[in-house]
């Protein structure tokens, strides 16, 4: 029996040497935040904020990693495989895909947070060259012959859908037609030389590349774009009429669990509704959700009437399938280099 | 705060490339043709300033502003030339990013060839397992000899033709012996439908569908003995619900117990069926860990069905039972000399295989029961025997996760990083109960006899230990412990002495088989 004597020892020998190096305390957990395309600058502020925050409450460092670009093509890197810890995407939409072709999201994931899980809302607005040389003021200006207007593609791009959507909603409520607004918006592409893949491109292309007479961007992107290049060489114009942009955000359920970092990344999310997390999205020029803080920064977010979504097209689901999936009207309405 | 508005595309102004020169070209040509006046008025014979009174006259403003309108038009141009190009650049070297390009890996899960959209694919892997076995106090029993050996020797390929048809070959070259373990092809047009032909395990005896080298312990249980090790069939399979239900029904040659055939000896199937429910991985279960509950069963016949001795001839079709430490422990009658001396498989075999797992962290628990439902036939006699075994076993792992693929290290050896792999520990309880009826009945002496309860035991009962060091994925290095006590299997003989005739009778009596000790010993390389 001397060689199980033997065994026995080599074994708790093994043990104990295996339980003190093989497993180490998680000090540190890593988020990664899947997002649209100008949303950089706003989540940089919040990592910061809610890692101090998080570090205080839990001891636990918290490293957010962020990846931006297109919101449909960002849906689509998830349901390939990315593994975001939550998405912070501009369309319920691409969150809906994300549900329906990977599952890895829960199908409530709407009614989890306040405001059908929507922080901070937007809207669409023009970017016109300093002392708006062509007098650019409303959504008619745009379809004006020798108007060049810089919007990114519907396809890849969640603001270039509330764009598209804005331009359709104000149409039809002016034109009083669906028919009318399709001609409309038809006449507005016509004036789209080229289609950037995300906003953050085509806020390049207009404003670093000097194309176009106007660019439609999100509220955010538009004052981020004034405020950093000057008030000398650029001004934002707001239409009478607009789209209520509502960015949402999530966890991604399957990667919070597979990961262990639900606890981290649903703290993150609710972060956002705080009052210092809906200042951070104020100071980024996104409309807070909060009305006490919304009205404290009311001087840089102009009133006008906002449509909703799901008041002039149904709902995302919707919307998408008549205007933006494979040959519906955008498809038909927008011919490359025409 | 600040905005970086260069970082999307590190393209500099439209000033570089062809296409800009192009443009540049074309606003130069507009601007000469749309300022012909000013060309014309350059005098190249004027040696010295005119006169005021000799100037042309200055353009008008409004020609002026026309004029500048008409460069910023082209100006514009140009730049929306440059700049659908560069798209155009962008879109294509996108897609050259996200084209899939061939790839040749080498890592812990073997070696592989695969093709950029992953329809086509080949890997090279291989299993070796370097094994000792110790019998200690064995009472020099001849069958329970300490060694060493090659348990097993697996070099295998696998791979996917089309993105449709998956194979697999598995030959075994241990013990000089070459001997095919696994040769199928797996369709799978959906995750739900899947097609499987070949020689593959039938989905009978959840801890044998466990891979050979993710085991807690050396060798199975002894419910292995109620399973054949691989059959020869095909069957559809398939997840269901994102793999909460897996279902299986195929049809095989029909193998007996234990058994790795490659041909077939009759004209009757075997039909095997398996469901399995995962309930935790429903969405937001996945805390719960993982839970599978397992239910087999399999019916077939085995001889050539009919009950008379001149028919059984040949191979008998019926299994012999080993104990852990691999002796042969229950075996059927056999004669050399006479047919009704031999036990013979016939008609009908039938199993059922409930069982369950459940890992959660480093905590795993498996266990199962296995009844195998043979009818025999010796000479013209024939009954129906039922065999039973079961087992139980689970394990803890330090430094990794548990799991039915086996132990994983959350952080494989690595001393330059300080961290060591896992340990997991293991314990087993396991028994085989031979159906009585197959020793005959000592009450009637008439009774039929399959079986020599002085060679064969009617229970063999173990507990047995682990304790595997787990560096990495690829290497194991295991020792285990079973002792095994058996009711019957041996005999004592005892010799008296008649005082008055002084004539010696010699007694020979059923005992029990001697405990066996065994120590198992492992070193593994699996890639």
């Amino acid at each position: 029996m001397t060689l199980v004597r033997l065994t026995l020892l080599t074994a708790s020998l093994s043990l104990v040497a295996v339980a003190g190096g093989g497993a180490p305390a998680q000090a540190q957990v890593k988020l990664l935040n899947v997002s649209y395309d100008p949303t950089r600058e706003l989540y940089q502020e919040v990592n910061k904020t809610f890692g101090e925050k998080w570090k205080q409450q839990t001891g636990q460092t918290v490293d957010v990693s962020q990846s931006h670009g297109g919101s449909s093509k960002q849906a689509r890197a998830v349901i390939d495989g990315l593994e975001a810890d939550v998405v912070t995407l501009a369309l319920a939409y691409d969150i809906d895909a994300i549900v329906e072709k990977s599952k890895r999201i829960a199908p409530d994931w709407a009614k989890r947070l306040p405001n059908r899980s929507t922080p901070f809302t937007s809207t669409i607005v023009f970017v016109v060259r300093k002392g708006n040389p062509r007098q650019i003021k409303e959504w008619d200006d745009l379809i004006k012959p020798g108007t060049i207007v810089v919007t990114p593609n519907p396809k890849t791009s969640g603001g270039a859908r509330w764009a598209y959507l804005a331009a359709w909603a104000t149409a039809q409520q002016k034109l009083g037609s669906a028919d009318k607004a399709k001609d409309f918006v038809a006449k507005l592409y016509k004036n789209v030389p080229v289609l950037d893949s995300g906003a953050r491109g085509s806020t390049i292309t207009f404003a670093q590349r000097s194309i176009g007479h106007v660019l439609l961007a999100w509220e955010n992107e538009a004052q981020l774009l004034v405020k950093e290049m000057g008030k000398d060489k650029f001004d934002i114009v707001y239409p009478s009429a607009s789209i209520l942009a509502e960015p949402p955000v999530t966890v991604v359920d399957r990667n919070v669990d597979k990961h262990k970092t639900r606890a981290a990344a649903e703290a993150y999310l609710k972060f956002l509704y705080t009052d210092e997390g809906q200042e951070i999205g104020a100071r980024h020029h996104y409309r807070p959700t909060n009305g006490a803080i919304l009205a404290k920064n009311g001087a840089q977010f102009p009133k006008l009437k906002l449509f909703s979504v799901d008041e002039v097209f149904g709902g995302w689901q919707n919307a998408t399938k008549t205007h933006f999936a494979d040959g519906a009207l955008f498809d038909q309405i927008y011919k490359p280099g025409s | 705060m600040s905005i970086r508005l260069d970082h999307l595309h590190s393209a500099p102004p439209p000033s570089r490339g062809g296409p800009t020169r192009l443009a540049a070209l074309a606003l130069g040509l507009l601007v000469t043709a749309t300022a012909p006046a000013a060309a014309q008025t350059a005098d190249p014979n004027a040696a010295a300033a005119p006169a005021a009174s000799d100037l042309p006259p200055a353009p008008a403003p409004d020609a002026v502003a026309a004029l500048d309108n008409k460069i910023a038009d082209a100006d514009q141009t140009a730049r929306i030339a440059v700049r659908r190009v560069e798209i155009l650049e962008e879109q294509l070297a996108a897609k050259a990013k996200d084209a899939p390009a061939a790839s040749v890996q080498a890592d812990e899960k073997g070696f592989r060839l695969k093709s950029g959209d992953g329809a086509y694919s080949l890997a090279l892997h291989a299993l070796i397992q370097a094994d000792t076995r110790w019998f200690l106090d064995d009472g020099a029993l001849s069958d329970r000899a300490d060694t060493f050996l090659i348990r097993r020797l697996r070099p295998s390929i696998d791979g996917t033709l089309f993105g449709l048809v998956d194979y697999k070959v598995v030959p075994d070259f241990a013990g000089s012996q070459t001997v095919l373990f696994d040769a199928y092809l797996d369709a799978h047009p959906a995750p739900w439908l899947r097609l499987r032909a070949g020689k593959f395990k039938t989905p009978l005896g959840l801890e044998r569908l466990q891979s050979d080298s993710d085991l807690v312990f050396i060798e199975r249980a002894l419910t292995q003995w109620l399973t054949p090790t691989r059959d020869v069939g095909a069957a559809l399979w398939g997840d269901i619900a994102g793999g909460i239900v897996t279902y299986n029904v195929g049809i095989y040659n029909g193998a007996v117990d234990g058994a790795n055939p490659d041909v077939d000896i009759n004209h009757a199937k075997d039909f095997v069926g398996r469901l399995l429910i995962q309930p935790f991985k429903a969405d937001g279960l996945g805390d719960f860990g993982s839970l599978g509950l397992h239910f087999a069963a399999s019916t077939g016949n085995r001889g050539p069905g009919t009950p008379t001795a001149a028919a059984a001839t040949g191979t008998p079709q019926l299994p012999s039972f080993r104990s852990g430490g691999q002796s042969t422990i229950f075996s059927y009658l056999t004669s050399t000399t006479d047919p009704a001396g031999t036990v013979f498989a016939h008609l009908r075999q039938t199993r059922i295989n409930p069982g369950l797992y459940y890992y959660i962290g480093p905590f795993g628990l498996l266990g199962e029961y296995v009844q195998s439902r043979q009818e025999v036939q010796k000479g013209n006699v024939t009954a129906t025997l039922k065999h039973q075994a079961a087992h139980a076993t689970a394990s803890f792992v330090i430094g990794g996760k548990a799991g039915y693929e086996g132990a994983t290290p959350t952080n494989r050896l690595d001393l330059a990083k300080g961290t060591l792999g896992a340990l997991e520990i293991g314990v087993r309880w396991n028994y085989l109960k031979i159906d009585d009826a197959s020793f005959g009945n000592t009450a009637d002496p008439a009774a039929p006899v399959f079986a020599d309860e002085k060679r064969s035991v009617r229970k063999a009962t173990g507990f047995a230990g682990a304790l595997t060091y787990v560096p990495s994925r690829t290497v194991r290095f295991a020792v285990n412990f079973e002792q095994t006590r058996f009711t019957a299997g041996s005999s004592v003989s005892t010799t008296t002495t008649d005082p008055t005739t002084m004539k010696t009778t010699t007694t020979t009596t059923v005992a029990d088989r001697k405990i066996e000790n065994a120590l198992f010993g492992r070193a593994q390389v699996n890639f």
